[in-house]
């Protein structure tokens, strides 16, 4: 949680500075985000490549920790490509790349951004920070109209730590370990496909 | 884009094979190049007039999809759930292992 509020503060802080300063070229150029993104890239496969306790996780758990995050996944894709094809005023594939963020609000825009500029960008902040306050606040909500696993796929990114506390209250502590390697995959799953994408 | 795919790609060969880095240091730098970069996105969208005036119109545009995305999660994981609630209700200790 605190984590959260010192990243959209800087996000915060960094709007204040661009709409009250006018800041020389190297702060806006486009190389200084890029490598400073393949760095963050970089840091997030070591995270990836040294984490070894997910396998056996996954194994106790049998095929519906690989099933719900699929679930989660193919859902948001459909759901979002779905709002796209209906809503004229942005195409598919961006729907679907801010769709596809599935509550990971950081990464996702910071993505979207490098490859299709703030605008988009913002929306997937704003989008994906939405889903991670939705699957908190209705919680009890969803698991009612759609059944104990939902609350996981609704939180979707966020499910091995800030909303794992409430799929725990509402679905009960059984789905603790379902929720953190679906909130694991998800994050893994946003990692690789984001940035293909919104390549497109 | 293939900038960042190759440099997940090195950083998960290094974490995986040859990691030099402890693993706090990781996580900082994570934490610390997200901040610097969603500082720098906030930047963009600050000293740009036009994104600052549709900000209204752009909350619109996340919340339909944030809803279309959910709602299609959420509709997914019914399905499961149908398939897999007996298995959650018949109490067990520790886990569920769904294929025995």
């Amino acid at each position: 949680m605190r984590d959260s509020v010192i990243i959209i503060a800087f996000f915060g802080i960094g709007v204040a500075v661009g709409r009250l300063f006018d800041l020389p070229d190297f702060l806006l150029s486009a190389d200084t985000t890029r490598y400073a993104l393949w760095a963050l890239m970089f840091c997030v496969g070591i995270t990836i490549g040294g984490n070894r306790s997910i396998l056996t996780a996954f194994r106790s758990q049998g095929i519906l920790s690989f099933l719900l995050p699929l679930a989660t996944v193919l859902g948001s894709w459909g759901g979002s490509a779905a709002v796209g094809a209906l809503y004229d005023k942005m195409p598919v594939m961006d729907a679907v790349a801010v769709g596809g963020g599935m509550g990971y609000y950081s990464l996702s825009s910071i993505i979207i951004t490098e490859a299709k500029g703030a605008e988009l960008g913002t929306v997937a902040l704003l989008s994906n920070i939405m889903r991670e306050l939705t699957a908190l606040l209705f919680a009890p909500l969803i698991m009612t109209v759609f059944g104990k696993l939902a609350p996981i796929s609704a939180g979707g990114a966020t499910t091995a730590d800030t909303t794992l506390p409430i799929i725990t209250a509402v679905s009960g502590s059984n789905f603790a370990i379902i929720s953190i390697i679906h909130g694991i995959i998800i994050d893994l799953t946003v990692t690789f496909t984001i940035p293909v994408i919104s390549a497109l | 884009m293939f900038g960042v795919i190759i440099s997940v790609f090195l950083g998960f060969i290094l974490g995986r094979f040859a990691n030099v880095i402890p693993m706090n240091v990781v996580k900082k730098g994570i934490m610390g190049f997200i901040c610097l970069l969603l500082f720098l996105m906030g930047i963009s969208v600050g000293s740009d007039d036009s994104i600052l005036a549709s900000l209204g119109s752009l909350g619109i545009d996340a919340f339909v999809v944030t809803m279309g995305a959910l709602l299609g999660s959420c509709a997914l994981s019914w399905v499961l759930w149908k398939i897999f609630s007996k298995q959650f209700t018949e109490s067990q200790p520790d886990g569920q292992g769904g294929e025995q």
